[in-house]
């Protein structure tokens, strides 16, 4: 590749894109949000002693979300009215991989660990996002923003500890961005996520970075949350339709600083949905999503909670070797962070060093980052730092001791200026 | 020695100057004069051009290369052919276009504005353009793509500029009625760009919209008017040129921004030659100024040069005292005139920018507000023109000067014998340069600048000059007869005229060629404008005109449906319409009209002036449906076309070759145009949306009744359209045509002013001159009347002798500015016609000013007193 070209590349969006798959909360650290319109008449609003929210301060945690994923949410002329995720969901696959166009907000999730012929270990992150914008729209215009598409690619080279990050953003327009509603083909300029046969093809590059990736699922999706919704806050409609595939055989190549490396490893995907505006009381998330050597898969989150009053919010899913997965209430999980680690570009704090048990399974682990600099800091136009990485697990399940590996994602840490 | 110099100086040149203040500060004044419209029109000119391809720059921003359909909107899946391009940078597809921003009620007065649309998709845009931070009341902050991108989401959602919404009252929130093809719209103000990066170009009048809102607000669906490509570091900008101009279809035109910026000087060079020369016409009075003065100055102080000679000052020295006396005056008017440009220019840059991109470059960039700026370079060519100019000006009498001989103190007059001794030679010279003037005319335009023409018309003035001393004696001696009426003073006159030639024949031959500038465009501008009413009462026959409100001027940006105009077919008393529909389109590199037009339907109802002189109706006929059209007079002397000739004209689907019917003339417009009949325009320009229609209505049909049924259609379908009447329309053009030239009435008239005074200022200077005389003539019995009259009547017999001989140069004059200078510059066949009357009655009126003007030195010459003057006799 001509370095012109991975100039060119990694120039895609250097600081506007601000998502995560929690890059939803992020916002909420900032009080002032440079996304406040400056045009609109009357005060900022603000987040009131008691934790309740003025309804300025709710458009404003609105505008927020374009920050994230209700890129253009907080736009007053857009009548559409997003469903709801709801209990009752009845998923149906192949059919629940496509696009969901009529939710806000969706986003398909792959990571996995890779290796090459001679051992050497890759972690790649590839994430499509899809926000909707104005479906109804009566524009015919093919550039009408009826949804904005986004796209995250990041490889992280273990043994070299580094790693890299790109970003691109497009509206449809001719075809530059999509996603079907048929069948899951979620596409970004050149990179895309297509299920063909069954199996998950990824493509996407960058900077001297590029993917070719077969995805062969060998578990069944699993539903995470109960009745076919996963709780994102404690109000109706604060949660979303919530599936992921936490096991599948991947093959392929992987292109990294010119060396061709054919590879083999294993992915998750997760693939989430909703309309949810956020409860403003949250300060960020963490997620971890591991894979166990016993067979068995965990997947856990936390939506941190902001100031006095307002509850954090725990949730997992405990996937065992036989497929069957079980939900983890709050009660059953217990999580400790640790081994902080300070970043000198944003200055967050970040615990790259996870405890976590499920005592009710004897699960005891510790998640630790392979390297700690897997932090994505974009320019100083981006309003979501966030920390998205590779970690080894170690650790006791039933009694029996297992190793692990996976990701582990941290929003909402940093405070820029 | 150096005192010596100093006192010398001081002595011969600088107390003259201040002891005769009038006359040295009306010499400066022509000097300043000349020089100020010399720089104004240099600086206005350049501030013009600096801000259009100021605006091209910015509106570019990264953009190395664009896309374009050479004037047409082109169907933007042709996107999808460079994705290969991702690699290389960045591709953002543009779609603009211009509204008519409307008065809203109860804000700020501020006149009907064109208001620029950049429609584009920030999220690619804004690594192309340099978009500064939104301001509000309370803030200002620096935006990114997706915070652009929801503002403006909402369909009418746009972001002005920080100067229109000042100029407007507007503030984020409210709502800007705008006209839109035959629509009104309301653009609902989202956003203020502070005053910097893309807020700059187009003086502000421009606002951002998203590129899906651009298309619905034109109607342009599908469709791109141009792709501009920034490139990444380390890409090829020749090896991308090249992939995509293999790939893209032929009808698209791959082309670098700066190439624009060339267009615009190629497009302006014209007009900035014609403006300049035109300007130094304004100086060349100031040479005659000068050289009068000097001249003055000269015969004024013969005794004091005889005097200082035979002291034993060389002549070298005597040359450079006069030559220093003209570079002081010339300096100073310089300096003023310098000065008086910067203040001139800023007066008048607003109007020649209007004009400029009005008429030439209103497809490359709209502009308002161009930035002034004097620079050192500008000043001192100012200063130094003014200098040489003064300084060349004095050579002759300086040298007449150094000629003086010691001996010469005693005998008064031998420099006038001298000189009579020369008439025979100047006479020839001047009737060799006039017959040299023939020639130089017929010669062909320079890089389309008439560059022979003006130099014919320099010949012209030059040999009228070199014929003016032999002119003045000639008039003083056949206006005898009619002198000897008038008694002593009128004999008196005639025969010191006489006597005198050179010192007077300076101020006839200056006031000369202000009125020869005066007459020369006075009838060819007179002599177009005859031209002109034939040419419209031929051509603009239909008698009502529906064209879109939005519209109001020049140029194709606003359309209306076909439909709309199509059903007016039935619309009581309408026997036929001609729908017309322009595109302005890149013709080999120069901005020309492309057009349809109901061909047949001209034929029948209007009197096209074919150049051939061949019967219009079969040649109109001749290019239905067939690939044959008809182009302006402009258009064919431009690029060398005519009659039969083929040429290849773009159109959306790529270049058609088409044959030449015949050439029309055009005077509406300077730029070329290339007309097809509307059934085979259609065919290769498929949008039916037309600009304009003409109505010719049944004899007997109620003009106004029809009108009314028009407007009436329009306002029930809710569109915003103009329906104007033949009589109106004509007037407006007369309108536009009068205001037009008002401006180069007004620099001719300052020539023939500034000239007058001349003749004034010669006589200023005999009165102080001749003071022994007027002494002596009192002595022997003059009454005071009897001297001032003698004064008046030789004002008079200069002035009738400038005036005489400037007409007659006048029409010279004109005959090279209709038939070589206008054809070659703007490609227009003027019918060449003299006014006599309004010649004779501006003659009148310059004699009359010279006379009330005279009346002054006339008093002061009465006022000599016999008994002072005689006692030192």
């Amino acid at each position: 590749m001509k370095p012109a070209v991975a100039k060119a590349a990694s120039a895609s969006f250097p600081a506007s894109l601000r998502c995560s798959r929690t890059g939803v909360y992020a916002p909420l650290l900032k009080p002032e949000s440079p996304l406040d319109p400056p045009l609109k008449k009357g005060g900022t609003g603000g987040l009131s002693p008691g934790g309740t929210v003025s309804r300025r301060r709710a458009w404003h945690l609105n505008a927020v979300l374009v920050a994230s994923l209700s890129i253009l949410g907080g736009v007053p002329a857009v009548a559409f009215q997003f469903q709801d995720a709801r209990p009752g969901y009845a998923f149906s696959f192949p059919r629940d991989h496509a696009s969901h166009d009529a939710f806000r907000t969706e986003w398909w999730y792959y990571s996995g660990l890779i290796a090459g012929p001679d051992g050497q270990r890759f972690g790649y992150q590839l994430t499509f996002f899809r926000s909707g914008v104005d479906p109804g729209s009566k524009n015919p215009s093919r550039w009408t923003v009826r949804h904005l598409y986004l796209a995250h690619f990041a490889v992280a080279d273990l043994a070299a500890r580094r790693h890299v990050f790109f970003e691109k953003m497009n509206r449809a327009g001719i075809g530059w961005a999509g996603s079907r509603p048929d069948r899951l083909h979620v596409w970004n300029e050149d990179w895309s996520a297509e299920i063909s046969e069954g199996i998950h093809r990824l493509r996407a590059r960058g900077g001297g970075y590029e993917i070719q990736l077969d995805l062969e699922p060998f578990r069944p999706p699993v539903i995470h949350g109960r009745d076919g919704v996963s709780r994102k806050g404690n109000g109706p409609g604060e949660a979303s339709h919530y599936v992921s595939l936490t096991r599948m055989k991947t093959t392929g190549i992987l292109t990294a600083g010119g060396r061709v490396i054919p590879v083999k490893g294993e992915s998750w995907m997760d693939h989430e949905f909703t309309s949810a505006d956020l409860s403003p009381n949250l300060a960020g998330w963490d997620w971890l999503g591991l894979r166990l050597s016993d067979g068995s898969d965990l997947m856990i989150y936390r939506l941190r909670a902001r100031g006095e009053g307002s509850r954090e919010i725990v949730s997992g899913t405990l996937v065992r070797p036989d497929g069957a997965a079980r939900s983890l209430e709050a009660a059953e999980i217990r999580l400790a962070p640790g081994g902080t680690w300070k970043s000198p570009g944003s200055g967050a704090a970040y615990p790259v060093h996870w405890r976590v048990e499920i005592p009710g399974e004897r699960i005891v682990l510790d998640a630790r980052a392979v390297f700690p600099e897997q932090e994505l800091v974009t320019a100083e136009s981006t309003r979501v730092t966030y920390w998205e990485g590779v970690v080894d697990v170690s650790g006791e399940s039933r009694g029996k001791v297992v190793t692990g590996e996976g990701y582990l994602e941290m929003t909402g840490r940093a405070r820029p200026e | 020695m150096l005192s010596r110099a100093r006192l010398l100086a001081a002595g011969l040149i600088l107390r003259p100057l201040f002891s005769d203040p009038a006359r040295a500060a009306m010499t400066i004044a022509g000097v300043a004069i000349g020089i100020s419209v010399v720089v104004s029109v240099h600086l206005a000119t350049r501030a013009a051009t600096a801000s259009m391809k100021g605006s091209i720059a910015i509106v570019a921003g990264r953009t190395a290369l664009e896309v374009s359909g050479g004037g047409y909107p082109f169907d933007e899946s042709v996107l999808r052919e460079m994705e290969w391009l991702r690699d290389e940078g960045i591709v953002s597809p543009v779609v603009t276009g211009r509204v008519r921003v409307v008065r809203r009620a109860g804000a700020a007065p501020a006149p009907a504005e064109t208001l620029t649309i950049l429609g584009v998709d920030l999220l690619k845009d804004i690594r192309v353009r340099e978009y500064g931070a939104l301001v509000s009341a309370r803030e200002r902050k620096k935006f990114d793509a997706v915070s652009f991108l929801r503002l403006l989401a909402e369909p009418n959602a746009a972001i002005v500029t920080e100067g229109f919404a000042s100029r407007h009252g507007l503030a984020a929130g409210d709502r800007l009625p705008v006209l839109v093809n035959d629509r009104a719209r309301d653009l609902v103000i989202r956003g203020v760009l502070a005053d910097e990066g893309i807020a700059r170009a187009m003086g502000g009048d421009f606002a951002l919209m998203d590129i899906a809102a651009a298309q619905d607000l034109f109607d342009r669906f599908l469709l791109l008017d141009r792709i501009d490509i920034a490139l990444g570091e380390g890409a090829s900008l020749e090896a991308v040129r090249k992939r995509l101009e293999t790939t893209l279809p032929p009808s698209l035109s791959v082309t670098t921004p700066s190439r624009r910026g060339t267009q615009v000087d190629t497009l302006l060079a014209a007009f900035r030659a014609n403006m300049t020369i035109l300007s130094a016409v304004a100086l060349v009075v100031g040479v005659f100024l000068i050289h009068n003065t000097i001249s003055v100055s000269v015969v004024r102080r013969r005794s004091e040069i005889g005097t200082l000679r035979v002291l034993g000052v060389g002549r070298g020295r005597i040359l450079a005292l006069f030559l220093a006396e003209g570079a002081v005056l010339g300096l100073a008017g310089a300096v003023l005139g310098v000065a008086g440009g910067w203040l001139l220019a800023r007066a008048v840059v607003g109007s020649v920018t209007r004009t400029v991109s009005s008429f030439y470059v209103s497809s490359l960039a709209s502009t308002a507000g161009a930035e002034m700026q004097m620079d050192l370079l500008t000043a001192a060519g100012g200063l130094a023109f003014g200098l040489i100019v003064a300084v060349l000006s004095s050579v002759i009498p300086a040298r007449e000067a150094a000629g003086i001989s010691p001996a010469s103190v005693l005998r008064a007059g031998s420099l006038e014998t001298k000189k009579k001794r020369r008439r025979p030679l100047s006479v020839v010279t001047g009737l060799v340069l006039l017959a040299l003037a023939y020639p130089a005319a017929l010669a062909g335009p320079v890089d389309g600048l008439p560059l022979f023409g003006y130099f014919s018309a320099f010949l012209a003035i030059t040999g009228c000059a070199f014929l003016a001393p032999a002119a003045t004696a000639l008039t003083a001696r056949a206006l005898r007869h009619p002198l000897a009426r008038l008694r002593a003073p009128g004999v008196l006159a005639g025969a010191f005229v006489r006597a005198n030639i050179t010192a007077m024949s300076a101020a006839v031959t200056a006031l000369m060629i202000g009125v020869a500038m005066f007459v020369s465009v006075a009838v060819m501008v007179l002599s177009f404008r005859e031209t002109f009413l034939l040419w419209l009462s031929q051509m603009m026959t239909a008698d009502l005109v529906v064209s879109t409100e939005a519209q109001g001027g020049r140029g194709f940006d606003h359309t209306i449906d076909e439909s709309f105009v199509e059903d007016l077919r039935r619309a009581p008393g309408v026997a036929a319409i001609d729908l017309f529909r322009g595109y302005t389109v890149d013709f080999r590199g120069v901005p020309v009209t492309v057009g349809g037009a109901a061909l047949s339907v001209m034929g029948r109802h209007a009197r096209l002036s074919l150049l051939s002189g061949a019967d219009p109706v079969p040649v109109l006929e001749s290019t239905v449906g067939r690939d044959r059209v008809i182009v302006s007079e402009p258009f064919s002397r431009r690029f060398g076309v005519g009659r039969g000739a083929s040429i290849l004209v773009p159109s959306p689907a790529g270049p058609v070759a088409v044959t030449v019917a015949d050439v029309y003339r055009d005077y509406a417009s300077d730029r070329g145009s290339i007309i097809f009949d509307r059934s085979t325009f259609l065919t290769h320009f498929p949008d039916r949306r037309v600009n304009a229609a003409g109505l010719f209505l049944s004899p007997g049909a109620d003009l106004e009744r029809a009108r009314g049924e028009i407007l009436e259609r329009a306002a029930a379908g809710g569109r915003r359209i103009a329906v104007v009447t033949n009589a109106e329309i004509r007037r407006q053009a007369v309108r536009v045509f009068d205001q037009t030239f008002a401006i180069t009435y007004a620099l001719e008239a300052i020539a023939v002013i500034v000239a007058v005074l001349g003749i004034v200022n010669t006589q200023i200077a005999q009165v102080l001159d001749r003071r022994r005389e007027f002494g002596l003539l009192r002595f022997l019995g003059a009454s005071r009347r009897q001297v001032g009259g003698m004064m008046l009547v030789e004002a008079v017999l200069l002035a009738t002798t400038g005036i005489a001989l400037g007409v007659v140069l006048g029409v010279i004059l004109s005959l090279i500015l209709v038939f070589v200078i206008n054809l070659q510059s703007f490609g227009w066949t003027i019918e060449w016609s003299v006014p006599t009357a309004f010649i004779v009655q501006a003659a009148a009126a310059i004699l009359l000013a010279t006379a009330l003007a005279g009346l002054v030195p006339a008093w002061r010459a009465a006022g000599v007193r016999a008994a002072a003057e005689v006692r030192e006799e």
